[in-house]
């Protein structure tokens, strides 16, 4: 880019000096130039040379070609002057560095350059491109043509173990460098971005001297610039563009032709020569399916180990589960392994201890995960089994790892039943794990017809009416019932008076005959009788309180109560007497008569 | 791993497709007696094969049976082969059948936080949530059993009332057996409720995946918002394919109606 400026700012003096319409003149021309026959894997060079400045360049298309570098531009310029006739000559260059990518004639469409209007063409430019006679793939490196051009005596290629693996499988990429020339060291090593990957530098010995190797029986110095390993984390088609090496070449420089000292002293002149490697495409081919649960993509061949360091251990201890994996692969994406711990445990972040070493193998050694748990209750605690899943590439299938669980004695702490009491409030919740509806109704089931509700059936309506119509009955019987025995005490109160007056004049002729007995048995008889169906009670409740108490509900004066009692005691009382005399026997039978006269006319 | 899970699998099934050719009533008759599909029903549904769990449920609700605890777990079966709306529809209408079933009301809640829409209900008149509160504790014919009782019982008292001669007896009868007739007039009248409740079908369950509800029964009404599968709505009014409904928060809106099934 410095050299382009200069040439500029060179090219405006110039054009202060010299009047721009002398050089007008001249016809503006492009010249195309390329090697007409390449080998598939030789890189050339297409040239276009532009005899004036200015103007816009159109390149070609160079759909047949990879480009690896260019268009680069470069300007020179020279100026005659002879017998004072100024001639100068302007050259602009436009270089493109091209590898073919088939064998076949290709022909490349003139460029053009648009200049005040007008455009101007080169021609077409035709090349064949020949099959190489050795292939990269097969050996890891390339067979040159043997023409003279520099880029076959000194090249660089990348080199990879295998264009086609799995996501996450690695690649190693050897960037080495074949030279004939003698070369005295790199200025500038412009390693491409691998892009999709994740590049890992396997370690190099810094190259101090070349190896001696033959290529189709040429010798070249090889050397190892760089190795890397290279992880895909994406699929698909990945492309690695060429790495840009600028070497420094010592080159014999003939001082003068023909001149006397050539033949002793050479001058050696060191020159800037930059070189591209191969492009790199690697398929990266997908995980096949069926992965199992678990699996994050952890690609190579692993082992899996773990350890705890205590089974037996006292509540708030500290104990730790080491989760080592080891092996080959991916192992710097290797995620920590989930671990369902028990729920009461307290648990930190693993401490992730690695150390990888990347080798041409790949990557080798061990990821080690420290689980720092600390229980906070007593009890016996499984750690479930801690398992690792990953894909082998070689045998191309997936792969799971499983360790055994641990089982954890953790007794109570010492000072924990001291704490206990002062912490006894701080009761914890049952914890629930999971949620899950509950279980279906597995007895045997009374099933209904849809729709239908007992309410509103006839049973239902039915049982109401049955009810109540048993009620009504219940109800008319008892009335019925109910009228006819107060038919009956109607009955006998009417005919009370009638009974007693029967019984008293049975007794009037007791007393006739002087029957003592018979006639105060008669008397009382007749009392007792009229007050039990006058006040519908039967005989055997009849007591004199009782009879004293019904008399009174019923509205008879004490007076005429007492008399009553007097007559009924005085008979009770002369009934078991020895004797007595007949005017006190005529004297009750007046009494009895008026009492129960009177009571009739009050009742 | 995998093929040794499919072959054991397979054994499995094939015992249990042995057992069920085994069960009664199965060998002679094509169709099947709706006690022995549930048991096979709860056969499979113990094995983890919802899906066909699901078909003999269903056998037997659509031959036209019914029963609180046949809805529940055909609830389960659904919500097993992940078919939320259907579950939480069963569900449903196992607790109309039987509200206050403890199993039927955990499994409906569980389901209903599969529901997209979260829609804050209307508080309720604190008397309406009592009475709904007590109406629940029973199914409706537990109430019309007890209306049929306790009503029986007030005869009773109230025969002894009028039969009885001693006044202490009378009393008590007059007294319990008043009591025990307004006891069975409530009873009675929770009954009709409930009848009314079960048999109205005013509410429904939405079954497909989002809806959007109109301002009008048709096409051209505005979108006023859209509502997800599983959502329990109240049915208010319906037209040709429209129906109006209200969300327990008291937007309503017409969709229509094959989104929705009745509870």
């Amino acid at each position: 880019m410095g050299d382009c400026k200069k040439t500029y700012l060179l090219w405006f003096f110039l054009g202060f000096f010299f009047p721009a319409g002398a050089l007008t003149a001249q016809e503006v021309t492009i010249k195309a130039s390329a090697p007409k026959v390449v080998s598939l894997n030789q890189q050339f060079r297409l040239v276009y040379e532009i005899n004036t400045r200015g103007g816009k360049f159109i390149p070609p298309e160079l759909k047949d070609f990879e480009v690896l570098m260019g268009p680069s531009t470069s300007y020179s310029e020279s100026t005659q002057i002879i017998n004072g006739r100024i001639s100068r000559h302007v050259s602009y260059t436009y270089t493109y560095l091209l590898q073919p990518t088939k064998t076949g004639d290709f022909t490349i469409p003139p460029a053009r350059l648009q200049l005040k209007g007008k455009v101007y063409e080169s021609g077409p430019v035709k090349i064949t491109v020949v099959q190489g006679n050795n292939t990269q793939q097969a050996t890891g490196s390339t067979g040159k043509s043997t023409a003279g051009s520099a880029s076959s005596n000194l090249y660089v290629r990348m080199i990879v173990d295998k264009n086609e693996v799995y996501l996450g499988e690695p690649v190693v990429v050897t960037v080495k460098i074949f030279s004939r020339v003698s070369l005295t060291g790199f200025e500038e090593v412009d390693m491409p971005e691998f892009n999709g990957f994740l590049k890992q530098e396997i370690p190099t010995p810094n190259l101090t001297s070349l190896q001696r190797e033959y290529i189709d029986g040429v010798a070249y110095n090889t050397g190892v610039i760089q190795r890397y390993l290279l992880f895909p984390q994406t699929t698909g088609e990945l492309k690695v563009d060429p790495v840009k090496i600028v070497c420094l070449v010592r080159k014999r420089v003939h001082a003068s032709p023909g001149g006397f000292f050539d033949d002793f002293f050479d001058t050696y002149q060191t020159v800037r020569q930059p070189i591209f490697s191969n492009r790199l495409k690697i398929r990266v081919k997908p995980l096949p399916s069926g992965a199992p649960e678990g699996f994050r993509g952890a690609v190579g061949t692993f082992g899996l180990d773990a350890s705890v360091d205590k089974t037996t251990l006292r509540v708030n201890d500290a104990v730790t589960l080491k989760v080592r994996i080891s092996g080959n692969g991916n192992l710097k994406l290797v995620e920590a392994p989930s671990i369902d711990f028990p729920p009461d445990f307290e648990t930190y972040d693993p401490k992730v201890v690695t150390h990888i070493k990347n080798t041409v193998h790949g990557a080798t050694g061990y990821k080690q995960f420290e689980y720092l748990m600390i229980p906070r209750h007593a009890g016996k605690y499984r750690i479930p089994p801690v398992t690792f899943s990953y894909f082998d590439p070689v045998q191309k299938s997936y792969k799971t790892l499983r360790t055994p669980a641990f089982t954890l004695q953790v007794r109570k702490g010492e000072e924990e039943s001291g704490t206990q009491v002062v912490v006894s409030g701080d009761k914890e919740q049952v914890k629930y794990l999971g949620k899950d509806i509950r279980y279906i109704y597995t007895r045997p089931m009374r099933l209904k017809k849809e729709g239908y509700t007992l309410f509103g059936t006839l049973f239902f309506r039915l049982f109401f009416l049955v009810i109540f119509f048993l009620f009504v009955l219940v109800v008319l019987i008892s009335r019925h019932r109910r009228r006819m025995l107060g038919d009956q005490r109607r009955v006998r109160n009417r005919k009370a008076n009638k009974v007693a007056r029967k019984r008293l004049k049975k007794a009037g002729s007791y007393l006739k005959t002087n029957d003592k007995a018979g006639f105060y048995e008669e008397v009382l008889r007749a009392m007792w009788g009229y007050l039990s169906d006058k006040m519908l009670l039967p005989l055997s409740d009849l007591t004199r309180e009782s009879a004293a108490a019904a008399l009174e509900s019923q509205g008879i004066s004490k007076d005429l109560i007492e008399r009553l009692l007097r007559v009924i005691d005085q008979c009770e009382f002369a009934r078991y007497a020895p004797e007595g005399e007949s005017g006190a026997m005529d004297k009750l039978y007046k009494e009895a008569v008026e009492v129960i006269s009177e009571l009739e006319e009050k009742l | 791993m995998e093929g040794m899970n499919k072959i054991r699998k397979a054994h499995l099934q094939m015992m249990i497709a042995f057992l069920l050719v085994m069960l009664p009533g199965n060998a002679t008759t094509v169709r099947f007696s709706p006690d022995s599909l549930i048991t096979r029903a709860n056969l499979y549904y113990a094995n983890g094969m919802y899906e066909d769990a699901v078909r003999l449920y269903r056998e037997v609700a659509d031959s036209g049976y019914a029963s609180a605890k046949l809805y529940y777990n055909l609830g389960n079966a659904y919500f097993k082969a992940h078919d939320i709306p259907h579950a939480i529809l069963y569900y449903e209408r196992a607790r109309l059948l039987d509200p206050g079933d403890e199993d039927i009301r955990y499994n409906l809640e569980l389901a209903r936080t599969y529901v997209t829409d979260k829609v804050e209900p209307l508080p309720r008149f604190f008397l309406v949530a009592w009475y709904r509160w007590f109406l629940d504790r029973l199914p409706a014919d537990g109430w019309a059993i007890l209306s049929m009782v306790t009503f029986f019982f007030a005869a009773l008292f109230l025969s002894l009332y009028i039969i009885a001669r001693k006044e202490r007896l009378r009393k008590a009868g007059f007294v319990t057996g008043m009591v025990t007739l307004a006891l069975s007039a409530l009873f009675f009248l929770f009954a009709w409720q409930s009848q009314k409740i079960l048999t109205s079908h005013e509410e429904a369950i939405v079954m497909q995946p989002a809806v959007t509800v109109k301002s009008s029964p048709g096409d051209e009404g505005t979108d006023l918002f859209v509502i997800h599968e599983g959502l329990k709505v109240n049915v208010i009014d319906s037209l040709d394919q429209w129906t109006e409904i209200r969300l327990e928060d008291g937007s309503k809106g017409w969709l229509p109606s094959e989104a929705i099934t009745k509870i």
